[in-house]
């Protein structure tokens, strides 16, 4: 066997994905531009931004449940009735621990941690499994799945003879495919894979494609 | 941005700001930042030293003798809990058009109209007879005057999504503004893949 076929081949390659080859969606050559699609530029689509409706509602509830339970205690203690246990015990703890107590020390960073987590929330866009797609129209939005575009991607790895198995792993900037090859040279699998991969993606057509691809090819155990 | 998400995440980020900042002045103050790093803290800044508590007694009943202190903190309560349910009440509502009158916008109002429904579900039909999609629901978001169409589609394998976006828009969207005469109607699409085994087949 050939040395290099007992070592892995690795290499990267830089450059963009977004070469001259992926038209926007709906601009093949020669297309025109139908009604209702002025034939302007490519829109380049805008990554969509969670409403936050999870963690919007997760706060309110809470905020609304404490603020109902203290108005309940406080409204009964008004009317003649005695406190209720948990806020007798809760104000007893506030006003004996100090500061450098454990459990303080241990409350203060979580609560800290979970502000700095909603102050993430608030700035981040969020819906990282929704890739956008270029379109040509200013009111049309499409967004494929992560998993859908990771599924296109395997099938285009897997089409290149002599891949047995592909693992690929689509992140923002970067794709990563790993193909496990049965035969032929793992250089050459490796440059077939990586074109199929650029081909794959330029029909996926993302708005932001991944800017470095690289692949690892390995012969298959066995 | 549409307005609920800009609301959301600045009550969010002001939710965080909060927690972060009282979380930090108990840690400042348990692990005696200030005396350690020579920090003179301002007038009335609270809790400096690692021997103070975090709400006194004295603290807590600080107004409590007042006449005002009770009718007040009740008000407040009330306010904070109508507002927080309100919040969420905000999180569970989606806003529909209900009903989308046909023909352009300036028309008489007395037009025709047409259910959301309806028009969703001739989206989503015509959607699935386009070749590379399997399965296609639609709803429509929005206002009455400013209906949005969403459609979810499942991609079979082996299909260009480029194209089959552009068919989609040449085709379905296409009827679906024509035929409404929403000719700027807003398009969202949502594509996703079934699961399927490795195929080597093209």
């Amino acid at each position: 066997m050939k040395r290099d076929l007992d070592q892995p081949v690795r290499t990267e390659q830089s450059g963009t994905a977004d070469g001259g080859a992926s038209g926007a969606v709906g601009r093949p050559a020669g297309h025109t531009p139908g009604p209702g699609q002025p034939g302007d530029g490519v829109v380049r689509g805008h990554r969509p931004w969670s409403a936050r409706r999870i963690p919007a509602a997760l706060i309110a509830l809470v905020v609304a449940a404490a603020a109902v339970l203290l108005l309940v205690d406080v409204v009964r203690v008004r009317v003649g009735r005695s406190a209720a246990a948990w806020r007798t015990s809760l104000a007893h703890e506030l006003a004996t621990r100090p500061l450098d107590d454990v459990w303080v020390r241990i409350g203060a960073i979580v609560v800290a941690l979970l502000g700095l987590w909603l102050i993430v929330l608030a700035l981040t866009p969020g819906l990282r499994r929704r890739l956008p797609l270029k379109t040509s129209d200013t009111d049309v939005r499409a967004v494929l799945d992560r998993g859908a575009a990771t599924l296109f991607l395997r099938d285009a790895a897997l089409r290149v003879p002599g891949v047995s198995r592909a693992t690929i792993h689509l992140g923002r900037r970067r794709l990563a495919a790993r193909a496990d090859v049965r035969f032929r040279d793992p250089d050459e699998v490796r440059a077939d894979v990586s074109s199929a991969l650029r081909e794959q993606l330029d029909r996926l057509a993302l708005a932001r494609p991944p800017h470095r691809i690289s692949v690892r090819a390995r012969p298959s155990r066995k | 941005m549409k307005r609920q998400s800009v609301i959301n995440r600045i009550l969010l980020g002001l939710a965080g700001l909060v927690l972060l900042g009282s979380g930090l002045v108990v840690l400042a103050g348990g692990f005696n930042l200030y005396e350690r790093r020579n920090l003179t803290p301002p007038d009335g800044w609270p809790l400096t030293t690692p021997g103070a508590v975090v709400i006194s007694d004295g603290t807590r009943t600080r107004w409590t003798d007042q006449g005002w202190w009770w009718p007040v903190a009740i008000a407040v309560l009330v306010v904070i809990a109508v507002l927080a349910l309100w919040w969420l009440l905000a999180q569970l509502r989606r806003t529909h058009p209900g009903r989308l009158r046909l023909g352009r916008p300036s028309a008489p109002a007395d037009g025709v109209e047409l259910n959301e429904r309806a028009l969703g579900d001739a989206l989503a039909a015509d959607a699935r007879g386009q070749a590379g999609i399997g399965q296609a629901t639609a709803h429509m978001l929005g206002t009455a005057r400013h209906p949005e169409a969403h459609l979810d589609a499942t991609l079979a394998p082996d299909t260009n999504p480029a194209e089959v976006l552009q068919a989609l828009c040449d085709g379905p969207l296409t009827r679906a503004r024509q035929s409404t005469g929403h000719s700027d109607l807003p398009f969202q699409v949502n594509f996703r893949t079934s699961r399927h085994k490795p195929r080597r087949t093209e």
